[in-house]
């Protein structure tokens, strides 16, 4: 009878049993239970490997869906060099609704939008810690958010699961999400189980394996843009439709107000101004009186974030649009954008106007000379302008101008100029061309001039605005 | 309870625990299933439950009184087939055959207004019903004793394993089972583990990929045609191969789990060369059902060529009535009917299954032979899948070759989703064995099972889908 050892080694390997030691072979080949085992652990390894790997690919080749496009601008601050003047953060309601070109024009310097649809405050609190930990304080930052939905969000658990961003990278950012029960533990497995999380993903892109590793976010750049709006079909505008979350209650989250607190805090110490900007309002609603509690309620809640100095609401109460100005109840439709912007912007420098009151030089517009006296439509006329400085110091700023239908206000604009800079010493001059390059002027017509002197004080504007009437004749 | 969801895991995880906790006590163990299976029936619809037990207990009886006595035999045969049938009729097939009724009339211009009984179809019908029969009928032909027990019986026709989509158990295989000491050994878990493993990755990865590309076109037929019609319908052939053979699959496995054997329900039935090796390939349990208690019965092939060909062509519309009351599933065992008479009309080469190559026109023959079936097969399942005469119609004769925007990306996801079908079958033809994985190396055994486990993580739908035959 041979022995029990004797008896595996012949089993597996009879031509090598004396040459194979037993420990080897019951490791190699482990018989019974150990067998049933051995292959479960051995799933178990290679799905925990698997899963690794992934892990692994999700950092360097983030997924790209409508939730994530905030790391595309989180990406967008790692990736520059300098940073801007103007940031533009918010939801959708800031996407569609305001023109970062005309904040560039007016506020000074550049501007970027970091706004992505359905996103919360707390996310704009992150973004904005991200940017000033490593560019330091804009000059400005406008938060455009829809009112109430958006102020009511809790935290994303699909944002901070992001694989390439790491664990507790919200507390770095110096502003933590208020947790639920449970919700550490959703979000570790969402984080780093991501054969399950993200399976719909790499299922995907396994499938059409030929771009594996071609899925990395391109990085946001500053932009110059004047035209958004929605451009999709128009939504039934009916306000007997919209009352359950139109005018419901204004119950903001406990990550809103933390964030808000943040932002608000930050502003102050790093002496930016920020800028609380409300959505668009629909006539028929507010005259009907169903969005005066929400708007009361919001405003008296922003209040406890307020102050002369950094931190303001843009509002103006009269604004309102029509149904066929608005593709839905808070974003407006191409072109009508240009008026809620002017009007957030007329706000914003009469604020600026007034904290700079007493610190600006005397500026004035000395000669306007346009290269004909009439022109053809579609033409891009160019205006030759002249500015003097009547102050004792120098100056440094920028002149940007408009044309719109004689009569009308700034936010009917047809056509604009981009802004040209300046320097101009104490009592001095300077000749500066412009071109009325973005827009059309495809009606004949007249048209005003407005043109805005803006010079810098610290870090803030201070405006002249010159309007000039029938100064533009299009044939 | 159905397999792919997260209550099943649960309850199987449970029901393992109090099953190897009595410990060679089998009959105890009975018990337990016997309980377990009731509830898990019950999770679905409590109210159903009353059948299932009526449909055993009259088989039972049926069964002792067929032990009991021999000349009435066939009596008591009879009334048990009635009775079980008569359950299945109602709940099955009475919607469809009063609605066809009323169409009959109205073609004559006739409207007549018979009892509308909305009946909900009870799940598994269609299984325990025909598992039931077997009892009295195994009884009657000798093959099998009387069971003094009762629950031992109940268990084998509400196995929760089998109960809803079979395979179509025997009792004169399962009883003997349940009435022994059960041998769980580490061969049968990792065989009941691989079984459970691929059967998941076969329904939720394969069937339910697939069944996108097939639910896209048949839900919106009108907008489809050319090629993107015939992938859909190859597409179906896959899905529906991958569902009730993952199903079967999860059944077995789970089976061996607590130490049972379930019929092999299909071997790689897409290679048969004729009909009657599809359909010794193809849901095996069923068709053998259906021959040894249908075919045989009304005469198989002992009454010269005709009344043969007459009752192959019968035992194949009932199996096409069984999957469904619909017309479209008559139509489809009318056709394999009908490919079985033709087929048999070459005599044994038509019914050969030898499969050795002698040289390049045998490997040509084979090949060609394959195809045709294969070809015949599908052209079978997308009148199985048709849900109106409309849908049928307008599916064969938009056929054709010419490709639209999403063409491509169907045949690219297609071919994915079934290379790892074809790769298993191609590693089961070779070894001969469906279970083939749990026998090689435990390392390499973990390593596949490791592949298994992630292609159902990342590849499966998040939304499965319910298993085809569930419905039957």
């Amino acid at each position: 009878m041979p022995k029990r050892e004797e008896q595996v080694n012949n089993q597996v390997f009879p031509e090598y049993k004396n040459a194979i030691p037993v420990w080897f072979s019951k490791l190699c080949c482990p018989k019974g239970k150990a067998g049933v085992i051995t292959s479960i652990l051995v799933a178990i390894v290679f799905v925990l490997l698997v899963n690794a790997i992934s892990h692994k690919y999700l950092e360097a080749q983030p997924p790209d869906t409508h939730a994530f496009s905030v790391f595309t601008y989180f990406r967008g601050i790692q990736t520059w060099d300098t940073g801007v003047d103007i940031l533009i953060l918010g939801d959708s309601t800031g996407r569609v609704n305001l023109e970062e070109g005309s904040f560039s024009d007016r506020l000074g310097g550049q501007a970027v939008k970091f706004t992505v649809g359905g996103t919360s405050l707390l996310m704009d609190a992150w973004m904005l810690s991200a940017y000033v930990e490593k560019f330091g304080a804009p000059d400005s930052v406008i938060i455009s958010h829809n009112s109430p939905t958006s102020y009511n969000f809790m935290h994303s658990i699909e944002f901070m699961a992001a694989p390439h961003l790491p664990w507790n990278y919200w507390n770095e950012l110096g502003i933590a999400p208020a947790w639920q029960e449970g919700e550490l533990i959703e979000l570790f497995i969402t984080k780093y189980a991501v054969l399950y999380s993200y399976g719909d993903i790499l299922r995907e892109r396994f499938i059409n394996f030929w771009d594996l590793f071609d899925y990395a976010v391109k990085p946001v750049k500053p932009t110059n843009e004047y035209f958004e709006g929605s451009t999709s079909k128009q939504r039934a505008m009916d306000i007997n439709h919209k009352r359950d979350y139109y005018t419901g209650e204004f119950n903001p989250s406990a990550d809103t107000t933390n964030a808000l607190s943040f932002m608000s805090t930050l502003a102050r110490e790093k002496h930016f101004q920020l800028y609380i900007v409300f959505q668009p309002e629909w006539d028929e609603a507010v005259n009907s009186g169903i969005r005066k509690s929400i708007l009361d309620a919001q405003v008296q809640y922003l209040s406890q974030f307020t102050d002369s100095t950094y931190v303001h609401i843009i509002r103006d109460d009269s604004l309102t649009f029509t149904k066929e100005q608005m593709q839905n109840p808070n974003h407006l439709r191409p072109g009508v954008t240009h008026i809620k912007t002017e009007s957030d912007l007329s706000e914003i420098i009469s604020i600026q106007n007034s904290l700079t009151a007493g610190q600006a030089q005397p500026i004035i517009l000395d000669n306007v000379q346009l290269n004909r006296n009439k022109y053809k439509t579609g033409k891009q006329p160019r205006i030759s302008l002249t500015v003097s400085n009547l102050g004792t110091a120098d100056v440094t700023g920028s002149v940007s101008c408009l044309a719109k239908p004689s009569g009308n206000t700034d936010g009917y604009w047809v056509s604009r100029a981009s802004a040209v800079t300046f320097e101009i010493e104490a009592g001095g001059n300077v000749t500066l061309e412009l071109k009325l390059s973005v827009g059309e002027l495809d009606i004949a017509g007249v048209y005003d001039l407005v043109v805005f002197l803006r010079q810098d004080v610290g870090n803030l504007s201070n405006e002249v605005r010159v309007e000039l009437p029938g100064e533009l004749v299009i044939k | 309870m159905i397999f792919t969801s997260w209550q099943f895991a649960i309850f199987l995880l449970v029901v393992l625990v109090g099953y190897f906790s009595l410990y060679r006590k089998w009959r105890w163990q009975n018990i337990l299933l016997l309980v377990a299976s009731y509830v898990s029936y019950a999770y679905w619809d409590w109210r159903f439950l009353g059948l299932v037990i009526g449909i055993t207990v009259v088989n039972y009886i049926a069964g002792w009184a067929v032990s009991r006595h021999p000349m009435k035999k066939r009596l008591w045969l009879s009334l048990a087939i009635i009775f079980s049938i008569l359950a299945l009729g109602i709940f099955k097939y009475f919607n469809f055959f009063e609605d066809s009724l009323v169409e009959l009339f109205s073609l004559f211009g006739l409207n007549i207004d018979l009892i509308s009984l909305k009946l909900i179809l009870p799940l598994g019908i269609s299984y325990f019903t025909f598992m039931a029969i077997t009892y009295p009928f195994d009884i009657y032909r000798d093959r099998l004793q009387h069971t003094r027990n009762i629950l031992d019986y109940a268990l084998f026709v509400s196995f929760f394993p089998t109960l809803v989509s079979g395979p179509l158990e025997r009792a004169a295989h399962m009883l003997p089972q349940f009435q022994s000491l059960r041998q769980v050994t580490s061969d049968k878990i990792n065989e009941g583990l691989w079984l459970i493993a691929w059967g998941f990755f076969q329904k939720i990865v394969i069937a339910d990929s697939v069944g996108l590309i097939v639910n896209q076109v048949y839900n919106n037929y009108t907008e489809f045609y050319g090629m993107d019609i015939i992938i859909a319908v190859l597409a179906y052939t896959v899905q529906i191969l991958a569902d009730l053979g993952g199903y079967t699959d999860i059944a077995r496995g789970v089976a061996r789990l607590f130490g049972f054997d379930l019929f092999l329900n299909f071997n790689v039935p897409y290679i048969a060369l004729n009909p009657s090796d599809f359909w010794s390939r193809w849901h095996i349990s069923m068709s053998q059902w259906f021959r040894d208690y249908l075919y045989i019965p009304l005469g198989g092939n002992r009454k010269g060529k005709f009344r043969t060909s007459l009752n192959l062509f019968i035992t194949m519309v009932l199996v096409g009535l069984w999957h469904g009351a619909s017309w479209t599933f008559i139509i489809w065992g009318a056709w394999h009917g009908l490919l079985q008479v033709v087929y048999r009309q070459f005599g044994e080469r038509g019914r050969s299954t030898d499969r050795t190559i002698h040289g390049w026109w045998s490997l040509v023959s084979l090949v060609m032979r394959t195809g045709l079936m294969l070809i015949l097969v599908i052209a079978g399942w997308a009148v199985f899948r048709a849900t109106s005469f409309e849908q049928l119609a307008y599916l064969y004769t938009n056929m054709g070759f010419e490709t639209s925007s999403i063409t491509l990306n169907s045949i690219w996801s297609l071919f994915c989703f079934t290379l790892p079908l074809i790769i298993v079958q191609i590693f089961q033809i070779k070894t001969n064995s469906p279970v083939y994985v749990a026998r090689i190396n435990p390392w390499l055994r973990g390593l596949v099972f490791g592949v298994v486990i992630v292609g159902i993580i990342v590849f499966s739908q998040r939304e499965v889908a319910r298993f085809i035959y569930q419905g039957f």
